[in-house]
């Protein structure tokens, strides 16, 4: 049971996963909390299965048409919302209140729109599973560790080999000097809302179809699962929020399955917390120097 | 500066007093547009979940209660007077619901309300109806306690202690359940069906061996408890849960490859779910008060209107708020628009024919109703004789 | 200013305002308080909490409890609810002293979250979903409070003392302190400003006037369950603190009343309520990022410019001290 019980974990731990990494991207470069994250998620499942079911297109084209589609949702996000505030020199707290107005507008705008009930996302490709002495791994879970690790390498690719990388990072250590020195950071910063969101959409297809349902209020504990798991990485830090997802999917399923299913959400907590009081960084992120 | 600040804290002051006042004027002032009006109409209220996670059973509350409305309206209305409904979002939140409550139980238009949909906002809403002596006639709030609260306090549900033992017979009788297994939603409801189902179930004999649970809306992912019930072994799984984690549960038992028969409650009688699974629910036992599939021609015209109105397929929900409105309006055709007289009224009311079933209610203003137990066979809900 | 205000909450029961009227007018109170005790530790101290919720639900069941099983009312409740409240802020307070910015808010947030999960599953303590109802109504003096009025008196004198309380605090030793560490924690311990100890004092006395608060709520309701305390509570104070203005006074009065009547007032839009809430929140912060009222304080004239919070210069400041 113990075995079947870690790749539950490991399968709950890839969707955080996931989700995380896009949480992390924002936070790295604009060290803003985007609440909105969860929201964008959750409609980026819902852009792909209206365009399957309702536009009828195949779900290659409809994934990658979400992808765009949430991408600029992103982006507006950013322009609309964040940037004035940006151009204000407004306190960061702002931006944090002004990304949960964008999430409450959205999930019930969602709601308006498609209604709230869960509804089914059709399993496009059923690849079975794979059994090995007694033990269930769905194909599809390993698809999604896939891509979650994919993403991980090409992400970190693109920051630490493409120029655009490289203004991104300039972007995260400094604006100003980064504006000084020829960068367009709101393209830069744009960019970033971009991938984030898109990111946030491939999450979200990803777990309807894993979980074979979705529903407007679906981003919510995911969103929050995956703040968790990027600031138990390092927020900031690519792999962290991978190995931060991994780590919070493996113990709340533990918990679940060992303790006490009520409270998994609040073991899982539990153990963030005791973590940052070790290390207060998170797991892989590195001490802030301060400075007066 | 200090002009200027001083201004800003008056304009705030002002500002805070003519929002409150603002928001509190809206009653009274649609009471003295009502006046004008050249026909005299009968206003009950309406309150459930119209945004928010529940808003699917707001919906079917807004559905269910406008077309009895409807049908009455078209027939005359209530001794001619046309009945409007006046429909009140509470988002299932305890405090909104109570601002409703206090809203509706000053406006002196209306004379009973068909609400609220969750025992938790019917209960924080009970004690300001009691106070005022205004219906609070809920369609689904199955909390115990609830009726309690005082003599205006009605439901149109069964409680979980008469369903839970007819459930149990099914499971341990019709499918011959030896061992259960049991995953409830962390609710009042999820916990006192579970209590009542397996108190009923160990009485038969059966054995209960796992009780897990889940918090609605929060938990998506049940691999780690189908994995510790499965080595559990049991015979039977019964699901105190709603349609949509139930179709999750299912799947997810899918895709785990185990296969262990499930039983459930009324609350999962709605198309959604076997749009939701599929297959994966293929076989699953339920009870429900109300079936599309009775001959009953209260029940077929029901249906028939509702497709007509609505273009959709009538749920559960939205077949006990079409009845609670109908006893509602059937109270004020015996008792008139007097608040305490329709309460009395509805105390008394016998074996109203409603589509869920003869209702009567007992001393506790508790009602009873027959259940029939489905299956799930080839993707359609069937009557198991 | 202060005295006409005083003088408008006293007699505005009297000019016959119905009871739906006074009702709202006590949920804003309520707010006015977790407004304020929130904005002593986010506002003026400069740490951002996204729990709060979990001391006004902790208040409000300490209050439940005592008063159901064991008969106390609610002169003993409340108090004991503040207590208790105040007790765990000083457990969530200690964390703060080493974590910053996103991690104090994620462990401020999970704290919330465990409060509320125990709170559902903790069946023996807090009869869990089952919610606790027959919470007896406050009684004073022998006196149990019966119509809307008395709750009025009642919460608008706890919200006087809770405002009195922050202001003396802002405007004290200790307040100064707190508005240092905001402006630059590194800064303000090289002038000798023991931090450690004025971050958990803030989380302290802040928690405990949440307890007060939910200790009212519980009685003035008779019903809680977990839902009520849930992130969103958490995020409604949140945003009354930063809508209002961030270290403003009269700034919370004015979020909480905004945003508790709001959803009232959009009650008629139905469907659509939520959305226009959501976008009326982003439009806030985009027409006035500091707050409505940020900048705006209580007290001495003076001061108003000297608080630099929300001004452009302190937070040009701020963002290349950030940048750097």
């Amino acid at each position: 049971m113990l075995l079947q019980q870690m790749i539950n974990g490991f399968t709950l731990g890839s969707a955080y996963a996931l989700t995380a990494i896009g949480y992390t991207m924002v936070f790295g470069i604009l060290e803003l909390v985007n609440f909105s994250h969860g929201a964008v998620y959750m409609f980026g499942a819902f852009i792909c299965l209206i365009l399957i079911t309702t536009f009828k297109i195949n779900f290659l084209m409809a994934f990658l048409l979400s992808l765009v589609i949430t991408g600029i949702l992103g982006m507006l996000v950013d322009k609309i919302c964040l940037y004035p505030l940006r151009m204000k020199n407004a306190p960061k707290v702002t931006s944090l209140i002004s990304t949960i107005g964008v999430s409450i507008f959205l999930q019930n705008l969602v709601m308006l729109l498609w209604g709230s009930e869960t509804k089914n996302f059709p399993m496009v490709f059923n690849l079975g599973t794979l059994n090995i002495k007694g033990f269930k791994l769905s194909y599809f879970q390993l698809v999604i560790m896939g891509t979650c690790i994919v993403l991980m390498i090409g992400l970190t690719l693109i920051i630490q080999r493409t120029k655009l990388g490289k203004a991104m990072r300039a972007t995260a250590q400094n604006m100003e000097a980064a504006k000084l020195m020829g960068i367009h950071v709101d393209q830069v910063i744009s960019f970033t809302f971009f991938l984030g969101a898109a990111l946030a959409a491939v999450a979200g297809i990803m777990i309807g179809m894993y979980y074979q349902t979705v529903d407007p209020m679906m981003g919510f504990m995911t969103g929050l699962k995956a703040f968790a798991a990027a600031v138990l990485g390092g927020i900031g830090v690519l792999p962290g929020a991978v190995i931060g997802g991994l780590l919070i999917g493996v113990l709340e399923t533990l918990a679940a399955g060992y303790i006490h299913a009520g409270y998994r959400d609040a073991i899982a907590f539990a153990i963030l917390i005791g973590v940052l009081l070790v290390r207060p960084v998170g797991l892989l992120g590195k001490p802030v120097q301060k400075k007066v | 500066m200090k002009k200027n600040r001083k201004s800003l804290i008056l304009i705030a002051l002002l500002l805070v007093t003519a929002m409150v006042l603002a928001a509190c004027s809206q009653p009274t002032s649609s009471t003295n547009n009502e006046k004008d009006g050249v026909k005299e109409s009968i206003t009950i209220a309406v309150t459930g979940p119209l945004s928010g996670d529940y808003a699917q059973y707001g919906e079917a509350f807004r559905k269910g209660t406008a077309l009895k409305v409807k049908e009455i309206n078209a027939n005359g209305g209530i001794d001619g007077k046309e009945v409007k409904i006046l429909l009140m979002d509470d988002k299932n939140d305890p405090k909104e619901a109570a601002n409703v409550a206090q809203r509706l139980v000053e406006d002196k238009r209306v004379v009973g309300v068909v609400g609220h949909f969750s025992s938790t906002a019917s209960l924080a809403t009970a004690p300001i109806y009691q106070k005022a002596g205004l219906v609070e006639f809920s369609p689904t709030a199955s909390h115990p306690d609830f009726t309690k609260q005082g003599t205006y306090m009605f439901r149109n549900i069964n409680t979980q202690a008469i369903e839970g033992p007819i459930v149990a017979d099914m499971v341990v009788n019709k499918m011959q359940g030896k061992k259960i297994a049991v995953i409830y939603i962390n609710n009042d409801w999820g916990i006192t069906a579970k209590d009542n189902f397996t108190n009923a179930a160990k009485e038969l004999g059966a054995e209960i061996v796992a009780e897990e649970t889940f918090i609605g809306g929060q938990t998506k992912d049940f691999t780690p408890t189908l994995t510790k019930i499965n080595e559990k072994k049991p015979d039977v799984l019964f699901l105190a849960a709603f349609y949509s984690e139930t179709g999750m549960i299912a799947q997810q038992m899918k895709q785990l490859g185990y296969n262990i028969p499930m039983a459930g409650l009324s609350s999962l009688f709605n198309e959604e779910l076997i749009k939701l699974a599929g297959d994966a629910v293929e076989g699953l036992y339920l009870s429900t008060n109300f079936f599309p599939g009775d001959t009953n021609p209260l029940v077929q015209d029901f249906i028939t209107n509702f497709k007509v109105e609505y273009n959709s397929e009538p749920d559960q929900f939205a077949a006990v708020a079409y009845d609670t409105m109908g006893m509602m309006i059937e109270a004020i055709q015996t008792a008139g628009t007097d608040r305490a007289a329709i309460r009395d009224a509805l105390a008394q009311m016998k074996d109203y024919p409603g589509v869920t079933g003869n209702t009567t209610f007992n001393e506790n203003r508790d009602v009873v109703k027959s259940l029939k137990v489905l299956q799930i066979r080839d993707g359609k809900f069937t009557v198991v004789e | 200013m202060i005295t006409i205000l005083g003088l408008a909450l006293l007699v505005l029961p009297l000019a016959g305002l119905s009871s739906f009227a006074l009702r709202m007018f006590i949920m804003v109170g309520i707010y006015i308080i977790l407004g304020l005790s929130l904005n002593l530790i986010t506002g003026f101290t400069g740490q951002l909490s996204l729990g709060h919720a979990a001391f006004y639900a902790i208040g409000a069941y300490t209050s439940a409890i005592l008063s159901t099983r064991y008969g106390l009312g609610f002169g003993i409740t409340a108090p004991l609810s503040g207590l208790a409240a105040a007790f765990f802020g000083l457990l969530l307070g200690i964390p703060t002293l080493k974590l910053q910015g996103a991690y104090l808010a994620i462990v401020t947030l999970g704290f919330g979250e465990i409060v509320r999960i125990t709170a559902l599953n903790w069946m023996n303590l807090t009869r869990g979903p089952m919610g606790i109802p027959g919470i007896p109504s406050v009684s004073l003096f022998g006196y149990e409070l019966q119509s809307n009025i008395g709750y009025y008196y009642v919460i608008y004198g706890l919200a006087a003392v809770t405002l009195l309380v922050v202001f003396r605090i802002v405007n004290s030793r200790i307040g100064r302190a707190l508005m240092a560490i905001r402006e630059d924690e590194l800064a303000a311990q090289y002038m000798g400003v023991y931090t450690t100890n004025y971050k958990v004092l803030a989380f302290t006395i802040g928690a405990f006037f949440a307890g007060i608060a939910g200790s009212f709520y519980a009685h003035y309701v008779s019903y809680i369950d977990p839902q009520s305390f849930t992130f969103d509570e958490s995020i409604q104070i949140l945003s009354i603190v930063i809508l209002g203005g961030m270290g403003s006074i009269p700034g919370t009065i004015l979020g909480a009343s905004i945003l508790v009547t709001a959803p009232e007032m959009l009650r008629s839009l139905q469907d659509y309520r939520m959305v226009i809430y959501g976008l009326i929140l982003i439009l806030m912060m985009l027409i006035r990022p500091q707050g409505l009222l940020g900048g705006v304080r209580f007290g001495k004239g003076g001061k108003a410019k000297n608080d630099a919070s929300g001004s452009k210069e302190y937070n040009q400041a701020i963002w290349r001290a950030k940048s750097s």
